[in-house]
């Protein structure tokens, strides 16, 4: 479930997918008024009617056309958000079709068109006609008013003397395409409303994942505190008891919280961080960011960063992250510094940093660069350092890999 | 002896400290402040060697003392101690030149120690802070995305967003779906939770 409606509201085109298929289909009956416009216009081309009976039909149709896309705006909305039903605007549309209707069919009978006139005006006209009724009314009303019209219309055509060839094409035309005018105008909408609650359950989603987060997050807090603390509470009240009687163990015991109180505050980091990953790249490019901020102008290559397999990518992360502490630590003076990714071989990958403004005599970072060198020797890596003159410090580490073919 | 301002808006904390660093022979606090302002305004009348000024305090933050620190008294080396670990912090502290960024579960005794590092001209950066800064790599995110993405992050809908920020609805969600887009994220909230992890908002 979770999976579709993030597929699908992704089909969509992101946030704004929802309300920009709306629009869409607000325009696409845009764009049906005005294509009855245009079959009117034909109509026009092609009958035989004299000047007055083309200005009667290009006044209906043009009428016909702007009062169909008003009722389909207002059917859509109330489809769509409960608004008011067009019940005006519906009578309104059937009072102007039969109308229509009716026009043509004294028309006809009136000899001021002919059959294949009345013919394609009528299919027309209740094709058009049959679209906004089925949105704007229940399923069952709308069914009944256009089928309704349809047969009266296609009577009166029959009274008014259309003959019974053209009369079985008007109908059989009719029996295809008002039916599925009907049925298309309902199923637009319902897509439409579809997809608003695709967006709607979505967005209830993203909620709910907030919230579980939320929960998440104290429950991980309240399991390293809530442990801890007790601990802090029973240990230092023995410590005041002790203290009390002047025994010693007392300093014991204070320096036991205080390594408790350390140890939670580190837990209580290591929650808020969630689970730290970074490839190697991020951490070159987040190196650089952090020596820049200190103003050490850095330079990166990142050489095979991508294609190195992710253990020898976390141990370089490591080279990375050190090197960078001890440039910001022991190179005061440093306005310069490159991290380049290089392979030796085809089996070996290195990296080396490389700083300037660092001191003659090294000092501190001893324990930091040892702890390095340990953790490169897990994958079978090595750690070298250069001190050269000018103050350039070098930093080479070494580690070996086998590319996937 | 090496004069020291502490600037904390815990004062528990901030007594117990300035009570240990006194137990340092070659260290005496000069000044106690409880707000940004206060530290600022105290940094000033005692001119003291090293700040130490907790990150976050009421008014000004941390960084802003120190920047102003920085003109106002030049002789003053600053650094921040901070119990949040945002990769953002640590970039605006050395590119203000701050000297000193520690954890506040650092021990007085240590802190002594790096008082001294930062009071001879010396840097120190903790380990773990710089390495959450290093992982959380460049924040691919512009700032008025970063700043919509912090509305965001406690769920409020497009519309409160936008009035916040006096944009248009229809702008703030498209700053949101690029800084989604940007961070690979399904959703805003997705997205405001990844940022805040990696300190990019």
């Amino acid at each position: 479930m979770s999976v579709s409606v993030e597929d699908w509201v992704e089909r969509l085109g992101g946030q704004d997918g929802p309300e920009r298929y709306r629009r869409y289909a607000v325009g696409s009956v845009g764009f049906l008024a005005l294509t009855e416009v245009g079959l009117w216009t034909i109509w026009m081309f092609q009958s035989d009617g004299d000047a007055p009976v083309l200005a009667t039909v290009a006044v209906l149709g043009a009428v016909h056309a702007v009062i169909q896309f008003m009722l389909w705006r207002s059917a859509l909305r109330h489809y769509l958000t409960a608004g008011p039903r067009p019940t005006p605007l519906v009578a309104a549309y059937t009072a102007l079709t039969l109308a229509m209707a009716t026009v043509g069919c004294v028309l006809l009978a009136t000899g001021r068109i002919d059959d294949g006139d009345l013919t394609s005006y009528l299919v027309w006209l209740l094709m058009f006609w049959a679209g906004p009724p089925a949105l704007a009314l229940s399923p069952r009303r709308g069914a009944a008013l256009v089928a309704v019209v349809a047969v009266a219309a296609l009577a009166g055509a029959g009274v008014a003397g259309l003959p019974g060839p053209a009369l079985v094409l008007a109908v059989s035309a009719s029996v295809f395409m008002v039916p599925f005018m009907a049925a298309a105008s309902r199923a637009s909408g319902w897509s439409v409303r579809l997809i608003e609650q695709l967006a709607a359950a979505r967005e209830t989603q993203s909620r709910l994942a907030v919230a579980e987060e939320r929960l998440r997050f104290g429950r991980d807090l309240h399991d390293v505190l809530g442990r801890n603390l007790a601990v802090v509470a029973l240990k230092s009240e023995l410590a005041a008891q002790l203290a009390r009687r002047g025994l010693p163990e007392a300093e014991e015991h204070m320096v036991e919280v205080q390594r408790i109180a350390r140890e939670s505050q580190r837990e209580i980091r290591s929650v808020v961080r969630g689970y730290r990953t970074a490839d190697l790249h991020t951490e070159l490019v987040g190196a650089r960011s952090v020596l820049e901020a200190a103003g050490i102008d850095c330079r990166i290559e990142y050489g095979p960063a991508d294609r190195l397999p992710p253990d020898v990518q976390s141990a370089l992360g490591w080279v990375v992250r050190e090197g960078t502490t001890n440039v910001l630590r022991h190179a005061q003076a440093a306005t310069r510094c490159t991290m380049a990714l290089r392979t030796a071989g085809p089996t070996t990958a290195l990296l080396v940093l490389e700083n300037d403004g660092a001191p003659d005599t090294p000092s501190g970072g001893g324990t930091g660069l040892a702890g390095l060198r340990e953790r490169l020797a897990g994958p079978g890596g090595t750690l070298t350092t250069e001190h050269q003159p000018g103050g350039i410090f070098r930093l080479t580490a070494r580690i070996p890999w086998e590319e996937d073919a | 002896m090496i004069t020291v301002l502490l600037a904390d808006d815990e004062h528990l904390i901030r007594g117990a400290l300035a009570s240990l660093l006194t137990l340092e022979d070659d260290i005496t606090v000069v000044a106690q402040a409880g707000t940004g302002d206060e530290a600022l305004a105290m940094a000033v009348a005692h001119r003291p060697d090293v700040a130490v000024l907790d990150l976050q305090m009421p008014g000004l933050d941390g960084i802003a003392v120190a920047t102003r620190l920085r003109e106002s008294v030049p002789g003053c080396a600053s650094m921040i101690v901070t119990s949040h670990a945002r990769a953002g912090a640590l970039k605006r502290a050395l590119s203000v030149g701050v000297r000193g960024f520690v954890p506040k579960t650092v021990s007085a005794h240590e802190l002594a120690q790096i008082i001294r590092t930062v009071h001879t001209g010396g840097r120190y950066v903790d380990q773990e802070l710089a390495a959450d800064a290093i992982a959380a790599g460049e924040s691919p995110l512009t700032p008025r995305e970063a700043e919509l993405l912090s509305y965001a992050e406690d769920g409020a809908p497009v519309a409160d967003i936008a009035a916040r920020a006096s944009l248009s609805s229809g702008t703030v969600r498209n700053y949101l779906s690029s800084a989604a887009m940007k961070l690979g994220a399904e959703n805003r909230h997705v997205a405001a939770r990844m940022a805040r992890e990696r300190g990019w908002l």
